[in-house]
């Protein structure tokens, strides 16, 4: 304390310095969400200008370049390609990332601790290492470039869904499945009827994150997707080298209005999750 | 009376530690039998083992007459009660007693039948349509007791079902499941830590200690007559008096008690000699005391250390000339209400059991 001439400080003081304290920190935080979603909102600001230039401010309102974007086939097929690898990536990474979640959980035993470890390995090795050793796989296995790319997507979304469905599982009374098995289920019928309803929701949101992961991606994208499989972040890119309209603003909106939407399913399912374990 | 279970030198490791074993032993038909024992016994292994929950190391199980040693659970034809009941959060009270049904894949018109004739027999008629959360522990009991009873399996296990209850509940429920187990005819092996459960419901118990069985018997000759130092000091109250043979007549002894005087005891003499090194083991309850010396001299005098009372009974601390202390239980009526503190007594020992002593 600065007045240090004060032995005893008086309440009034200590109420001051506490609400000086609050409100400091109040503005820290402040400060700190506006320097992460600052990008962000200049980004959907931008994507309103009626203009070719990417001026912030805006200069107008306009939805023009939303119109490009739909107009331009480059850009919509892209969407398309992305949508669908992130749905195969998504379930292919959600039944790989549940098989292995479920034998880290019951089989493991001691050895848990590092099965966990090294289920996460591919979100400490950088992205592009993967993509190259899978590029350089490929000159090797004779494999079709787009097997190549689901692969590596399934690679990268992993680490995310063994986490989340562990922490599910680990939810999970293991005498609820002895006693399925008990009363004559088989280990797949108890999974089915016992396991899997129970965690539905952490399934959902692995998913759900698994295909926002997928999404997002251009390190793997960059060397797996050839001429006409391109997924929209490569598009965008490639797009970029050449040309800068307010065109990127809109489609990364029309992104960030996914992933918020997406985002608010897993917030609710996590909710769901606590009323679902009783 | 054919034997329904049989377990034959079974034995289960966990690592270089032993869970269990060897153990033998059969479950009659209709037969209550418990497996009674402090936690770490292995008495909840063996009935995993039962089960098939777990895999023996050694041995070998047989249910009716057939070999299930490596026989998956869900073949076995068993019904389980887990301690904390694991009904399914997700399913209704129905869908929870109808699961083994389903996968026996009974007719759904058969089911719902069988479903709502059980819930009545462990009385709770009518709840199909709720959520196992909304249901009382008692009920939850219930409901298990049902899920695990309406596949009419060969053999009921219990693993310490009563534990999660309150006392009251408790006292009510051994009652009921007894009675049920009664009704239905069927084989049960129950398990627990609690005597006083083992004591009231079972017709044979096993009592287990470190991985082993110590002795099995019903529960009147488990109380009266223990065969080992554990099993004595186990059920219930007990005094343990050291001794050395003097003579041996068939299975009883004439043993030269620590605190003087000579008494005869019955036990398993067969494996003894004279000069061994004994302990004579007496319940509260039938040491008789008197406030004057019998007339033949053979009463032991002691004086009343303490004396407590706990509502039907005075417990009596007494201590004998040869400072050996003893306790005795006696009913709080007057004849034992004026024996004051500090007074002198006479002890009747009474029925004395001998006791192999361990080293």
């Amino acid at each position: 304390m600065p007045d240090s001439n004060k032995t005893v400080p008086s309440a009034m003081h200590l109420k001051a310095s506490s609400a000086a304290a609050r409100y400091g920190m109040g503005f820290l935080i402040t400060a700190i969400y506006a320097f992460l979603l600052a990008p962000v909102l200049i980004i959907v600001f931008t994507s309103f200008n009626p203009t070719n230039a990417n001026t912030f401010p805006p200069t107008g309102f306009s939805l023009r370049w939303y119109g490009t974007f739909l107009e331009t086939s480059g850009f919509t097929d892209a969407f398309r390609f992305s949508m669908w690898l992130g749905a195969i990536a998504a379930v292919g990474a959600t039944v790989i990332g549940f098989l292995s979640a479920y034998a880290i959980v019951r089989f493991l035993g001691r050895r848990r601790e590092a099965g966990q470890s090294l289920a996460l390995l591919p979100v400490m090795i950088p992205h592009i290492l993967i993509s190259i050793s899978l590029l350089l796989a490929l000159t090797i296995v004779p494999f079709p470039e787009l097997g190549g790319l689901i692969v590596g997507h399934i690679i990268i979304c992993l680490p995310f869904t063994i986490a989340g469905i562990t922490a599910s599982l680990e939810g999970v009374d293991e005498q609820l499945e002895l006693a399925a098995m008990t009363l004559g289920a088989s280990r797949l019928r108890t999974l089915w009827e016992v396991v899997i309803p129970l965690i539905a929701p952490g399934l959902l949101s692995a998913l759900i994150f698994a295909f926002i992961v997928s999404f997002g991606d251009v390190y793997i994208a960059l060397f797996l997707s050839g001429p006409g499989r391109t997924t929209l972040p490569i598009e965008i890119f490639s797009y970029m080298q050449w040309e800068s309209t307010p065109v990127v603003a809109a489609i990364t909106t029309v992104q960030i209005l996914m992933i918020v939407a997406l985002g608010l399913v897993v917030e609710r399912l996590v909710g769901l999750r606590k009323i679902m374990r009783v | 009376m054919s034997a329904v279970l049989e377990l034959r030198r079974v034995l289960k490791r966990f690592g270089e530690t032993l869970g269990v074993g060897p153990v033998d032993f059969e479950v009659q038909e209709g037969e209550f039998l418990t497996l009674l024992g402090p936690s770490g016994c292995g008495k909840t292994t063996t009935l995993h083992i039962v089960a098939g929950l777990l895999h023996p190391d050694e041995g070998t199980v047989t249910l009716g007459g057939r070999d299930i040693t490596r026989l998956d659970p869900q073949h076995r034809d068993m019904g389980l009660v887990f301690q904390n009941y694991a009904l399914f959060p997700h399913k209704t009270v129905f869908d929870n007693v109808a699961f083994g049904l389903r996968m026996r894949k009974v007719a759904q018109s058969k089911i719902r039948d069988r479903v709502s004739r059980m819930l009545e027999v462990v009385g709770l008629p009518g709840v199909e349509a709720r959520q196992p959360h909304q249901l009382s522990g008692g009920q939850r009991q219930r409901v298990a007791l049902a899920r695990a009873l309406v596949i009419e399996p060969s053999l009921l296990l219990l693993d310490e079902p009563l534990s999660n209850l309150d006392a009251v509940l408790r006292k009510r429920m051994r009652h009921e499941l007894r009675e049920i187990q009664q009704r239905l005819g069927i084989a049960t092996v129950f398990v627990t830590h609690d005597q006083d459960e083992a004591f009231e419901m079972s017709d044979r118990v096993i009592l287990m200690n470190v991985g082993h069985i110590e002795q099995v018997a019903t529960p009147e000759e488990l109380y009266n007559s223990p065969t080992s130092r554990f099993a004595a000091e186990f059920i219930g109250e007990v005094n343990l008096i050291d001794g050395t043979v003097a003579s041996l007549i068939g299975d009883s002894a004439v043993v030269e008690a620590a605190l003087g005087g000579r008494y005869a005891a019955r036990g398993d003499g067969g494996a003894l000699g004279v000069g061994d090194k004994v302990l004579l083991m007496v319940r509260p309850e039938r040491i008789g005391i008197e406030t004057s010396p019998s007339a033949n001299g053979e009463a032991v005098e002691a004086t009343v250390a303490n004396r407590v009372f706990s509502g039907n009974t005075l417990i009596f601390t007494l201590r004998t000339a040869s400072g050996i202390e003893l306790t005795a239980s006696k009913p709080s009526t007057a004849q034992y209400r004026d024996i004051a503190p500090q007074s002198t007594v006479w002890l009747d020992l009474g029925d004395c059991r001998l006791l192999p002593r361990e080293t």
